[in-house]
Formats: structure tokens, C-alpha cells, sequence
């Protein structure tokens, strides 16, 4: 198995949905089929990264592991994850549609 | 130049632009001599606009105003570092060379209340802005800068493409909107519309805006003929004229220096 850290191949702050998918693009060229991903030293992670990490996970040809997930990116994913399948609408800025226009 | 005191001052900022911008179109120079005063919401689109178009200045007479805007145009992101001011960072035309930058404009957070107290939020906002510069603008321009006024006791952080606009990106994918309604255009961003077939996209501009408003902030957004502001009391959409138009993207986040602590996930969850 591969073991993987991914601070260290990326950022400690994971951003941009490009970053994400050059990642797994990566991943798709390593010899192992099984991967393990280290997320030691990770402290931040974006809505869109996180989107565009389950989308490649989910049809990466690797079996993929995750160890050391710090609490904000278990909580990201698992949000995202939720969102994916849950019938709610949004909530709206309110108000917006029903406001006069200035002209300037 | 006169402007609408009753307006908010990151839109009266950004106006201060424009006028600099017809100054040269009329009389082929921009005169700063009489500038006591820079904010990023002017500062930003005007160096750009400069830069662009190789545009003849005559300099501030305040040397400090003058000494600022050099700092600003020349300091090397390396040295931010404790600072109260993010230099006029240019985004790379490649994304993947864009991670050091990312990583250099997170050094911010290290300086005042707002930010040190919420570092998740200010992260979650400046990944999510850069990402939908890439994903979105198709730009040749794109760049970043940010000022912290502890005396006046807020930042100013404001995010500048040339690219396609909101109207312009919603256009390509079939959305229509007319000149005296692109404003419209950035509410739809705003709430949540994206040209990307996906629920779970089109979250990036409207939740950092949530965030950011419960501390608070201030939002002007300003793209092709329309602009909207934002604060938790007021919300203003804006028709422009020509001559205040915008050929790209502006977005200007005025937020005060706070102790309160926010936790970004609330707004996550739709």
C-alpha cells in the first residue's frame, strides 16, 4: 500500500477544485492499486475542494484510504457529502429580487 | 468629483476609480496630485487600469500617499509577513502555480482581530474567490489585494479579474440578461446559480458572502453594467452607466475589526 501525505504533495490548506483533480490525476499514475491518504498537518479545507475530492474519489480506479483527517475535514466532507443527497433548497440572500435599482 | 454621501464608502470608492478612468479618456492623463487618501476598492482597478493601459499619472503631492502606492505595487509577497497590507498580489494564469500564492495570501490572517479570530472564514473566503476566478472569468488579469486600518478599526480585501464577467459567464450557458439588468446576474450568483451542471456547485460566492455578512461586512460586487452591495442593514442593486461600467469582475469585502468568532459551517449547511 502507498502511503500518501498530502500536505506535502499539495498545501496544508486545500483549495481550488483544479488542485483536487490534478491531485487525482496523479493518483490514477501510481503503481499501487491500493492508496493510503496521510492528511497529517492538513489544516483548512474549501467547499470546492472538498466537492471536487468526492466526485474523483468516488470514480478514482484506486481504492482509497484516508488516516489523520483533522475534525474540520471529516466535518467538510461529511457536509458536502450530506448536501449531495438531500432534497432542501437553498436559502437565499433575501430580498434581493425586490429591491429598487439605482442607476449610477 | 461629486459623489452620493448616503452611499456606502467601498461604493463611493470604487466610483472614485471610474472618474480616474474618464479623467484619461478625456484628457489622455490621470491627475493624483490632490489624492490625500487610497483605498483597494480604488487603488486595485486603478493600478490595473494603469498598468493596462500605459496610462501617464501625475504623482500624488503627499509623499506618504505616493510611498504607499509603491509599496503596494512593489513589495514581494516573501515579505508580508506581520504586516498590515497584502501587496497587489497577481494571480498566476496557471492554477497549479497558484498554491504558493494561496499559501502567502493566508499570511494575512496573522495580523488583526477579525481575522485572527476566524481563520477559517477568512480562508474559506479567499479560496472560494480565487476558485471561481479560475473556474469561471477565462481572465488575463486577475489579482488581489488586501489593507488592514486599525485605527479606522476595518479591512478592506478586494478580488479584481478582466475576465468574461458574471453576466458574461451566465450568457455563454444560455442565461440572458440585458444591459439595464445584469445586475441581476450577480444576485443569481449570489443565490446560488451556477453554469456548471451540478446541485453542488454555484456554493463558493454565496456562502463566503453569508459568512461574512453575520460579521458584519460590507460586499460590493461590481461586473459588466451591474453592481449589488450588501451589508446586514442595507442592500442596494445598481444599473451603470457606461462610463462606470466594469470589463471584468470587482469584489470588495469591507469587514471591522471584531472579537466575535463565527463558525463558517452553519452557512454550509443547505
Amino acid at each position: 500500500m502507498n502511503n500518501i501525505i498530502v500536505a506535502e504533495v499539495m498545501s496544508p490548506n486545500l483549495a481550488l477544485r483544479n488542485i483536487a483533480d490534478s491531485f487525482f490525476d496523479s493518483l490514477e499514475k501510481k503503481q499501487s492499486d491500493h492508496l493510503q491518504l496521510d492528511f497529517t498537518g492538513i489544516k483548512s479545507i474549501s467547499r470546492s475542494f472538498a466537492h471536487q475530492y468526492i466526485l474523483r474519489k468516488k470514480n478514482c480506479s484506486k481504492t482509497i484510504s484516508e488516516v489523520n483527517v483533522p475534525d474540520n475535514v471529516i466535518k467538510m466532507i461529511d457536509l458536502v457529502t450530506r448536501s449531495s443527497s438531500s432534497n432542501k433548497p437553498r436559502s437565499l440572500i433575501s430580498d434581493l429580487n425586490r429591491l429598487k435599482v439605482t442607476m449610477l | 468629483m461629486s459623489l452620493n454621501s448616503t452611499w456606502p464608502e467601498i461604493v463611493t470608492n470604487y466610483l472614485e476609480f471610474c472618474y480616474y478612468r474618464r479623467e484619461f479618456k478625456i484628457n489622455k492623463i490621470v491627475d493624483l496630485s490632490k489624492i490625500t487618501f487610497f483605498h483597494p476598492t480604488t487603488l486595485l482597478p486603478l493600478l490595473t487600469y494603469i498598468s493596462e493601459n500605459n496610462v501617464p499619472i501625475i504623482k500624488p503631492e503627499k509623499k506618504d500617499v505616493w510611498r504607499y502606492v509603491e509599496t503596494i505595487l512593489k513589495k514581494k509577497m516573501s515579505d508580508v509577513s506581520g504586516k498590515s497590507y497584502l501587496p497587489l498580489v497577481t494571480l498566476p494564469k496557471k492554477e497549479e502555480e497558484c498554491v504558493e500564492v494561496l499559501e502567502r495570501l493566508y499570511q494575512l490572517n496573522s495580523i488583526n482581530k477579525i481575522i485572527c479570530n476566524n481563520e477559517d472564514a477568512f480562508k474559506y473566503l479567499i479560496s472560494e474567490m480565487v476558485d471561481n476566478i479560475y473556474q469561471h472569468s477565462d481572465f488575463n488579469l486577475a489579482c488581489v489585494m488586501a489593507q488592514n486600518y486599525p485605527y479606522r478599526g476595518y479591512n478592506d480585501l478586494v478580488f479584481l479579474d478582466n475576465g468574461i464577467t458574471i453576466p458574461g459567464s451566465f450568457m455563454n450557458y444560455g442565461f440572458l440578461y440585458k444591459k439595464k439588468n445584469q445586475y441581476q446576474a450577480i444576485i443569481d450568483a449570489l443565490n446560488g446559480l451556477s453554469t456548471k451542471d451540478d446541485t453542488q456547485r454555484g456554493y463558493g460566492l454565496s456562502s463566503s458572502t453569508k459568512i461574512f455578512l453575520q460579521l458584519g461586512g460590507e460586499i460590493f460586487i461590481v461586473s459588466g453594467y451591474g453592481a449589488v452591495y450588501l451589508s446586514k442593514t442595507n442592500k442596494m442593486n445598481f444599473n451603470l452607466q457606461k462610463h462606470n461600467m466594469l470589463d471584468g469582475t470587482l469584489i470588495s469585502i469591507r469587514v471591522k475589526d471584531t472579537d466575535e468568532k463565527i463558525d463558517i459551517y452553519q452557512f454550509l449547511e443547505e
